[in-house]
C-alpha cells in the first residue's frame, strides 16, 4: 500500500522537518489549509514560512523531542494553534485563527537515531468553540452577563494572591441598586431584570477590561480593580454611580429613574481570605445605604 | 504498606540492585539533559523504587507526599513495550514560579491570558521533565515508548482514582519516586513512575540485557 496517499489524504495536518528546521514532508491537509504547497515549503526552513514559531517555547520543546524522543504536545487550550490558518466550517465567525492541537514527535534512523521531527496538527475549532461556551455558562451570570459569585470568590484569590507574594494592590467595590424592592413591585419582574442588565452593561462599558465585575447576588454587585488604590477606586465608584443616576428606564407608567449605593475597600495586610476582603466595602456599602443612599462610602 | 512476599519472586536482591541502578542513571542522565534544555538547574533526588501492590498503592502514595492539598497535579501515561504512568506534583503557587521560570510571566496580564499562561507552564514542565526521566530510562534499556498528551489539574486534591483503575488492586507495579528541585527558584515537587505488571516481565529481560552490557 502507497502510504503516501494515506497521509496526503488524512483529514490531519502532517509535516515533518529536519535537525536544521527544513521542512521535509508538507502532506495534502497542510496544503488545503495554508498557503503553502510541498513544492513552495519542502526543503526551506520552516521559520521562513511561521516566523511565529521561532521562539523560545517551540524549540525548546523541539530540542526535548530530539534529545528524550519523547512526544511535546500544544493543545489548543491553552496554546490555541501553531500553524496561522483560517478557520473553516461552522464555527469560522468565532474565531479569528483554526483552533489546533498539535503533536511533535520523534522520526528515527535504522540505527535509532534520531534524525527530523514530525508534527501533526488537528483542527480543533468546533470543540474551542463548545468549550468556550461551557466557561461562560459556569462563569458568567445569565441574565446579566457579569460574571457569577463563584468566579468572584477565584478573582479574589488572585489577586491576595497577588498580593500577599508580589505586593500588588487591588481594590472592591461593592455595588447596590437603591429600592430596588420597589422597583420589582411597582414595574415587575421583567422590568427589574431590564434594570439589572442595563445596570451591569453599563458599567461594564466604563471600566478597564482588567477589572471584573461579578453580580454578588440580587441587586448587589461586586467589582475587582487590580492594580488599584483607594483613590483610584473611589474615582471608579463615583464614575458608576453618576452613570447609573443617568440611566433613564421606560416603564408603562412612564420613565423611570434609578440609584445606587458604593462601598469601597482596598486590600490590607492582614486580609487573608475572600470573606475578609469583601467585609470592609460591604461595611461601607451599608453606611451608604443607611446614610442616605445613592452616596459612595470609602471603608475606614 | 506490603512490600510483597511475591516482590522476592518477581525480582531477586540482584535484580532489585540493577532495577535501582538504571533508575539513578536514567534520572541523572535527565538531570543533566534538561538544564540544557530549559536552562535551568534541577535536582533530582536519588530515586526511590518500590514494589507495591495495587491495594497498598494509594496509601503507599499518600506516606511518600509531603505537600497538602490543594496542588497542581500533572497526569500522562506512556506505552510500547514498558507500560505505565507518571504523576507529578506541585504545590500550589507553583505555576506562577513556572511561568516566571519560562520568561512568560507578564504584569497586569487579563486573569483569563495568566491562566492560560500558567497551564501552559505546568503542562510543558511536566511533558518535558517525564519526557526526560521516561526517555531516558528506555534509551538506556535500548527502547522506545510513545506518550499520551499530559492530563492537568490545577488547585484539586486528586484522588489517584486514575492510578489506581490503571493499576488494579491485585497488580503489583513498580514505583519509582523522585523529589524534584527546580534550583534558585524556590520551586520543588514529586515525580512518580508506575510501570504496570504486563511490562514486569520485559522489564526483567531489559535489565538482565543491560547488565550484559558489563
Amino acid at each position: 500500500m502507497d502510504m503516501s496517499k494515506v497521509l496526503d489524504t488524512i483529514d490531519t495536518g502532517i509535516l515533518t522537518f529536519d535537525r536544521e528546521y527544513k521542512v521535509r514532508y508538507w502532506n495534502g491537509w497542510m496544503t488545503s489549509h495554508s498557503c503553502f504547497g510541498p513544492n513552495e515549503i519542502i526543503g526551506r526552513s520552516l521559520f521562513d514560512f511561521y516566523p511565529n514559531l521561532k521562539n523560545n517555547r517551540f524549540l525548546r520543546n523541539c530540542q526535548s523531542v530530539l534529545t528524550f524522543g519523547n512526544l511535546a504536545f500544544f493543545p489548543f487550550d491553552p496554546y490555541a494553534y501553531l500553524f496561522p490558518m483560517k478557520p473553516t466550517g461552522l464555527f469560522k465567525s468565532e474565531f479569528k485563527q483554526m483552533q489546533q492541537s498539535c503533536t511533535i514527535g520523534p522520526l528515527r534512523d535504522e540505527k535509532n537515531e534520531i534524525v527530523s521531527l514530525y508534527v501533526s496538527v488537528r483542527d480543533m475549532t468546533e470543540a474551542a468553540s463548545q468549550q468556550e461556551k461551557l466557561i461562560q455558562l459556569t462563569q458568567l451570570d445569565p441574565l446579566t452577563g457579569a460574571y457569577n459569585r463563584r468566579s468572584l470568590t477565584f478573582f479574589i484569590k488572585e489577586e491576595l494572591y497577588r498580593f500577599k507574594r508580589y505586593h500588588r494592590p487591588f481594590s472592591v467595590v461593592m455595588i447596590d441598586i437603591d429600592h430596588f424592592k420597589n422597583i420589582n413591585d411597582q414595574h415587575g419582574h421583567l422590568f427589574g431584570d431590564e434594570v439589572l442588565k442595563s445596570v451591569s452593561l453599563s458599567m461594564q462599558n466604563n471600566m478597564r477590561k482588567l477589572n471584573r465585575l461579578a453580580r454578588y447576588g440580587g441587586e448587589e454587585f461586586c467589582c475587582i480593580l487590580p492594580e488599584t488604590d483607594l483613590k483610584g477606586a473611589s474615582a471608579l465608584a463615583e464614575k458608576f454611580r453618576n452613570l447609573i443616576a443617568g440611566l433613564t428606564f421606560t416603564s408603562k407608567e412612564g420613565p423611570v429613574s434609578i440609584t445606587a449605593s458604593f462601598g469601597v475597600a482596598t486590600v490590607e495586610e492582614d486580609m487573608d481570605s475572600v470573606e475578609a476582603v469583601l467585609k470592609k466595602p460591604d461595611d461601607a456599602l451599608y453606611r451608604a445605604k443607611t446614610s442616605g443612599r445613592n452616596k459612595m462610602v470609602i471603608a475606614a | 504498606m506490603t512490600i510483597l512476599k511475591d516482590a522476592n519472586v518477581l525480582f531477586s536482591e540482584e535484580e532489585k540492585s540493577i532495577l535501582q541502578e538504571v533508575m539513578n542513571i536514567s534520572f541523572g542522565n535527565a538531570v543533566a539533559e534538561l538544564a540544557e534544555i530549559i536552562d535551568v538547574l534541577i535536582r533530582l533526588s536519588v530515586p526511590s523504587v518500590t514494589l507495591v501492590s495495587g491495594k497498598d498503592f494509594q496509601r503507599d502514595l499518600a506516606n511518600k507526599i509531603e505537600i497538602t492539598p490543594p496542588y497542581n497535579s500533572i497526569e500522562q501515561s506512556f506505552s510500547g513495550k514498558l507500560n505505565g504512568y507518571v504523576f507529578m506534583i506541585f504545590p500550589e503557587g507553583s505555576e506562577k514560579k513556572l511561568t516566571a521560570l519560562l520568561g512568560d510571566y507578564q504584569e497586569h496580564l487579563d486573569p483569563v491570558e495568566e491562566t492560560r499562561l500558567e497551564k501552559g507552564a505546568l503542562i510543558e514542565i511536566g511533558n518535558i521533565l517525564t519526557g526526560a526521566c521516561v526517555g531516558k530510562l528506555v534509551d538506556v534499556l535500548d527502547e522506545n515508548v510513545s506518550f499520551t498528551p499530559p492530563r492537568l489539574e490545577m488547585a484539586s486534591s486528586p484522588s489517584w482514582q486514575t492510578p489506581l483503575n490503571l493499576i488494579g488492586q491485585e497488580s503489583v507495579v513498580i514505583s519509582v519516586k523522585t523529589e524534584f528541585k527546580f534550583m534558585a527558584h524556590d520551586i520543588n515537587g514529586y515525580f512518580f513512575l508506575i510501570t504496570n505488571e504486563e511490562s514486569l516481565h520485559w522489564f526483567k529481560k531489559a535489565l538482565h540485557t543491560f547488565m550484559e552490557q558489563f
